[in-house]
């Protein structure tokens, strides 16, 4: 018999299809950010702020999609297990390149328009205690560190946000396509415990003040945080594996 | 290569008992044709050997093994259904480069040369394609996948009849040349009923009966007379279908009937003939009343 297909060729060519949409995704948002511009008659965000919250809900939807490439390999003589190894590459690999990629626009941004003025989006938390709205900002204000304050530690935490986001996006298509509406929907509820956990323990090793909904957390030693932001992306990485293992392919 | 089903049961969701206790061997590099009605199990049993599900109980192996999340046997096997391809965006040229990609023994050239011949556009994406043409491109993957085992599940549903022809005849012809087992799942029974070498028949989950298929047709004989003649042939025999028209009798054994007893059938003037094996099937499978 011949040798089974490495899940290195299998994430290979997960990553190649989802960097195309990326693409396209990113170019759209190019485009976004010229008309903003053209018409803000204010100072605006940079392009690399501007993606490094858009980015989230991006990563989200194509995370979702993600579980549809399952019964596409399954089709094609490829197991469950390699198709979720690839997928894992590709995604990580997503992450790192997203960011790097909105660094290398935004450079170019700064090139072409040398006198924007930059203002950027810092992520102070809002005095509201509603606890749906935490949730919210906490998704659309991913902790942040300014690219000119510290260039690694800035791509790095736009890493770990998007590829959070992807892997809850995955979890919830999984569970959805596993289990049915009401299991998809009940993973909703865990994704988002996920993120606010993941959220909140970057705040705690930045040392940003905590949402007040998320105060319990506090308990958390600054030097553990760090740790507990990779446990915790760990969670939805389990729980994809234990669903897809033995998935059925319905037809 | 082989496949054999021990005790083999499944279930799923509300759908209890889908297949119930199939054992079935099937050794040789043949044609096979899997008939059964509406919701009898075919799918069920062929997406068991896909790897798409795995069985409830029972067994179910591939050269010995469980094909399920199996690396080396997932990749001999091709499952091909009547998929939905109205959100498939790539074109066929794309997506037959994937199959090229994952399946070992993918020959990309045939399935080039197989598009032509069908007259498949391969530049349009899948879902602009008509339902026939889809139909088309599935048949053209599976035959140029050139798996050692090769499954076609109702894959021709909107294909016109010279685009069947025209793959009954590659069928064959790639049988011959890289002689593999293929299972055919089909409702247009007499219409591929030539190309079976051996017959599988599921029935309410059960496999009614496997055998070649001259052996099977060799067991429907059809006996057209007087009632008295009739009666007197068929007395103690399995009688799967009587019709009356007039004071004519026609019924359908099924069963051994012996060259002796054909001819002395004819001397008293009855009609003997063999069954088709559509005739079978119907007379096999239908509701009790």
């Amino acid at each position: 018999m011949n040798k089974p297909i490495p899940f290195s060729r299998i994430g290979f060519d997960l990553l190649q299809a989802q960097l195309i949409w990326t693409l396209w995704y990113l170019g759209i948002l190019v485009l976004v950010n010229i008309v903003r511009l053209v018409f803000s008659a204010d100072e605006i965000d940079t392009f690399y702020n501007h993606a490094f919250v858009a980015s989230n809900v991006y990563m989200l939807v194509i995370g979702i999609i993600s579980i549809y490439f399952l019964p596409y390999f399954v089709e094609n003589g490829i197991t469950r297990k390699n198709y979720f190894y690839g997928n894992i590459i590709a995604s990580i690999c997503l992450s790192i390149l997203i960011p790097i990629i909105a660094y290398v626009i935004t450079i170019f941004e700064g090139l072409v328009l040398s006198n924007l003025k930059q203002s950027m989006l810092h992520a102070v938390p809002d005095p509201d205690t509603n606890f749906i709205g935490d949730i919210f900002q906490s998704i659309l204000l991913t902790p942040h560190v300014d690219m000119e304050a510290n260039l690694l530690l800035s791509l790095g935490l736009f890493s770990i946000n998007i590829f959070g986001f992807y892997l809850i996006g995955w979890l919830i298509g999984t569970a959805f396509y596993r289990l049915g509406v009401i299991g998809g929907l009940c993973f909703i509820a865990i994704s988002l415990l996920i993120i606010v956990a993941k959220d909140s323990f970057l705040r705690i090793a930045m040392d940003h003040p905590l949402f007040e909904s998320f105060s319990i957390f506090e308990a958390v030693p600054e030097s553990m945080a760090l740790v507990l932001v990779f446990i915790i992306l760990l969670v939805p990485i389990f729980l994809i594996r234990l669903l897809t293992k033995r998935a059925p392919v319905k037809i | 290569m082989n496949i054999v089903a021990r005790n083999l049961n499944f279930a799923y969701g509300r759908h209890e008992h889908v297949l119930k206790d199939i054992n079935f061997e099937i050794n040789e590099p043949k044609i096979y044709g899997l008939l059964g009605r509406n919701g009898a199990g075919k799918t069920s049993l062929l997406s068991i050997i896909g790897s798409f599900r795995e069985p409830t109980s029972g067994e179910l192996l591939i050269k010995g093994e469980a094909p399920f999340e199996n690396a080396e046997v997932m990749q001999q096997v091709t499952f091909m259904y009547s998929k939905d391809f109205s959100s498939e965006t790539e074109n066929a040229k794309s997506l037959l480069k994937d199959s090229n990609r994952y399946r070992p023994n993918f020959d990309y050239d045939y399935a080039l040369q197989l598009a032509e011949k069908f007259k498949l556009d391969l530049k349009k994406p899948l879902s602009k394609l008509s339902k026939g043409k889809q139909s088309i491109f599935n048949v053209i993957v599976a035959l140029a996948s050139r798996t050692p085992i090769t499954i076609f599940d109702e894959v021709y549903l909107g294909m016109d009849a010279p685009a069947r022809d025209l793959f009954y005849k590659e069928l064959l012809k790639e049988q011959e040349l890289h002689p593999r087992i293929m299972i055919l799942s089909t409702h247009l029974v007499s219409e591929m009923d030539y190309l079976f070498d051996d017959v599988l028949i599921i029935k309410d989950g059960k496999l009614l009966l496997h055998e070649s298929y001259e052996e099977l047709l060799s067991r429907g004989v059809t006996l057209i007379g007087s009632k008295q003649a009739v009666d007197t042939f068929s007395n103690g025999k399995d009688i799967i279908h009587h019709e009356q028209l007039g004071d004519t009798h026609s019924v359908t054994l099924y069963g051994a009937f012996g060259e002796d007893e054909k001819q002395r059938a004819k001397q008293q003037g009855l009609q003997v003939g063999h069954s088709s094996l559509h005739d079978l099937f119907i007379q096999l499978t239908k509701e009790e009343d």
